[in-house]
């Protein structure tokens, strides 16, 4: 993916752009709202990461600027309030999808990349990971070739898990997939269910592939 | 500059009291001296009209005696006007064909008024600056003669006169006196005011100590001053709080920075492996995540203390809410050995914020669940009422390790947190703001949070929600479920969320709100 990033804190833009060129994307970081917005015309980006407070020109600015202009290149915004209004007005300006600081940069990559299929088309009917295979029209799963049943939960984690094969997926992103609400409490309700799965799918096999990543969360990979 | 100050003069309260004071007073003093003037004036005429009645009537006495010694009579009539030149008393005698038979010298020269507006009515008239009066002879052997008398009104219009002359006096007197009392009065009246507000142009937000003396009058401002005084308590209260709270919170946030730093900085002070970097790194993501929380919780309640908690109003199915908090931790529960029940699920709409509800119904389950120990239960029931008045109650139900009675005044207080020994330990840390966040909650909801437990025995906590006004109200439903295990309600929910899994399948693409910050 080819992506630009507007966004004036050193910290953060180097944290994302590093983050991005180590996954394989391409990644152009600018720190103001002029320089985001001339980069914006002049180049095809997949997706653009835009942080609300910019100086120069506004987050919102640069966004409505580039709608009224026909620009449309997905755009994830970045912001530190997160109020009611905020997004509202943030997604009314024409923005993709939109993200409140802190955030993991695992759910920001996996932001990204929904947005950008989004714009691509549909998704594949079948996800492969190794010898995994994940078929969404019949909601079957086969590993190596013996079929594994599972609950639908089960089935909704794992297939959220292979979507983002290889990339860690947070707690957080796993309780708004599967009961479509943050859970911040101590209790960990995701476990559970990944312990089922992992009694499921890797139970028997020499190679386990559901991983759990210290302070992340979970991902699903061959190694 | 001057005019500044002229302004902030007539500005002042003092001024206009005694303005206002001089205008009443004046405006009392100038209708009770008219009045005055204008009763004794009619009183005086009153008097004059009498007198001249009863000359007239002493005059046809006279005639009605003497006649027919005309000579006599006349004589008589002379001396009378003469003796009343003061009110120029004057007198005409007119035969029955209204010739005139005898007048009297002094009698002026102005026609006399028409006949029929005199006719015999034997009220005086005005004319000119007489009054007048005409009255008939009718006793029996005596000529019908008429006689008319007049006499001037002038020297009683002269003493109305004096009269006005020495009430202008008396009241250019008052126009002088009553601003200087009004001024001198209002001064008196203002100057606790002054108290009032040199007194409270001291307070500093740092030293609240300080407060409105009172005088003891129990007047309206020794009222305002009790008001004030009300006010101040509960602002330094509210402060104390506050200054707690900002304590509170700055602690429980140097603990995870403490935390940070000391695995950074040991970890920097050797060379490491790999892996033990992984190790540090990943500790201070965690202690990262717990920071994140903290605030997050805090951003919470300092927007609920300002009552600017952003809350949906629109009408939402709130026992969807409740069982897809029971999904969430059906899981938790099973793993945990503890049994959950869900033993009614009645249909409730009530006006909210499905994510702010769903957060709270998260943390009671959540409450539950760690607080009771592995084999017993929990109930979840949610079912509508009417009286006292229309509203959904959810009830969350333990046999976990209750709350010990001496903290149940505090269960709501800010970072509180009860016995540490009183759940599983690791699982039981939080940052005790829990419970306080799932109050400020239901308070913005317009409802209400209460909780019930005994040692060992049990907790319960009851929340009720004001149902929505376009929800039909449906008291006392029968259950939807019979009385459902876990495993029973998991089988049910499962095979619902099998048939919405194919529209919900892409969920996280579809652009949503990133999820509000859950306890």
């Amino acid at each position: 993916m080819d992506l630009l990033v507007v966004e004036d804190d050193p910290v953060i833009g180097k944290a994302i752009r590093q983050g991005f060129m180590e996954a394989a994307h391409e990644c152009t970081w600018v720190k103001d709202g002029i320089k985001g917005l001339e980069h914006a015309r002049s180049q095809q980006f997949d997706a653009i990461i835009l942080d609300l407070m910019l100086p120069g020109k506004s987050g919102l600015d640069v966004l409505s600027e580039l709608r009224q202009e026909g620009i449309r290149t997905p755009v994830v915004l970045l912001t530190a309030l997160g109020s009611v209004e905020e997004r509202v007005a943030g997604l009314t300006a024409g923005a993709d999808d939109y993200l409140v600081k802190p955030f993991a940069f695992a759910e920001l990559m996996a932001r990204v990349d929904a947005v950008c299929r989004r714009s691509g088309g549909r998704p594949a009917p079948t996800r492969t990971v190794g010898d995994l295979c994940l078929d969404l029209a019949t909601r079957r799963v086969i590993r190596d070739g013996v079929e594994i049943d599972l609950t639908p939960t089960e089935f909704s984690l794992l297939e959220f898990l292979m979507r983002y094969a290889g990339q860690p997926v947070t707690r957080k992103m796993l309780c708004e997939h599967l009961w479509e609400s943050d859970w911040e409490g101590a209790t960990n309700v995701i476990e559970v269910h990944i312990n089922r799965l992992r009694g499921k799918v890797d139970r028997g096999f020499d190679r386990s592939m559901i991983h759990t990543i210290r302070g992340r969360g979970y991902a699903i990979r061959t190694t | 500059m001057q005019f500044a100050q002229l302004k902030e003069i007539f500005g002042t309260l003092r001024f206009r009291l005694t303005a206002w004071n001089t205008g009443v007073v004046l405006c009392v003093v100038v209708c009770a001296l008219w009045g005055v003037r204008e009763s004794v004036r009619f009183s005086l005429w009153l008097e004059a009209d009498k007198q001249l009645m009863e000359d007239a009537q002493e005059i046809r006495l006279t005639i009605e005696q003497l006649y027919p010694d005309t000579e006599q009579i006349y004589k008589v009539l002379d001396r009378k006007t003469i003796s009343h030149t003061h009110r120029r008393l004057y007198v005409r005698i007119f035969d029955e064909q209204h010739r005139l038979l005898w007048t009297s010298p002094n009698a002026p020269a102005i026609p006399f008024p028409e006949e029929d507006s005199l006719n015999n009515s034997r009220k005086p008239i005005s004319h000119d600056d007489f009054r007048l009066i005409q009255m008939q002879i009718d006793k029996p052997g005596r000529p019908p003669w008429i006689i008319r008398i007049g006499s001037s009104f002038a020297p009683l219009e002269a003493d109305v006169a004096n009269l006005t002359r020495l009430m202008l006096v008396v009241g250019i007197v008052v126009l002088m006196l009553s601003p200087l009392g009004g001024y001198w009065l209002a001064g008196r009246a203002t100057r606790p005011l002054a108290e009032i507000i040199s007194t409270t142009a001291r307070l500093r937000p740092n030293s609240l100590s300080e407060r409105l003396a009172i005088r003891g009058t129990q007047d309206e401002l020794d009222q305002l001053s009790i008001t004030i005084n009300s006010f101040l308590d509960r602002i330094a209260v509210y402060l104390i709080q506050n200054q707690e709270f900002t304590a509170n919170a700055a602690h429980e946030l140097r603990s995870p920075l403490a935390a940070m730093q000391t695995s950074l900085e040991v970890t920097l002070n050797a060379d490491r492996t790999e892996s033990e970097y992984r190790e540090t790194l990943a500790d201070v993501l965690a202690e990262c995540e717990n920071l994140r929380v903290i605030v997050n919780q805090l951003l919470l309640l300092s927007e609920s203390d300002t009552g600017r908690l952003p809350l949906g109003i629109d009408p939402i199915t709130y026992d969807i809410t409740v069982e897809k908090s029971v999904q969430m931790f059906l899981g938790v529960a099973e793993a945990a050995g503890i049994t959950l029940h869900v033993t009614q699920l009645a249909e409730a709409n009530v006006d909210g914020d499905p994510g702010r509800l769903r957060q709270v119904t998260n943390n009671l389950l959540d409450n539950a669940i760690k607080y009771t120990q592995p084999g017993g239960e929990v109930w979840v029931e949610l079912f509508t009422q009417n009286f006292p008045a229309p509203q959904a109650v959810l009830r969350v139900r333990d046999t976990g390790v209750g709350i010990p009675a001496e903290d149940m005044p505090h269960i709501f207080e800010r970072f509180f947190r009860g016995d540490k020994a009183r759940g599983r330990e690791k699982e039981t840390r939080g940052t005790g703001l829990g419970l306080c966040i799932c109050q400020s909650i239901i308070h913005a909801h317009s409802g209400e949070i209460d909780v019930f437990s005994r040692q060992n025995v049990g907790t319960t906590v009851t929340v009720t929600l004001p149902l929505s006004a376009h929800s039909p109200v449906s008291p006392h439903r029968p259950p939807i479920f019979e009385p459902l295990t876990s495993t029973a309600l998991r089988a049910q929910m499962m095979k619902q969320a099998a048939e919405d899994r194919k529209t919900a399948e892409e969920k996280l693409s579809v652009s949503r709100n990133p999820a509000p910050p859950t306890a």
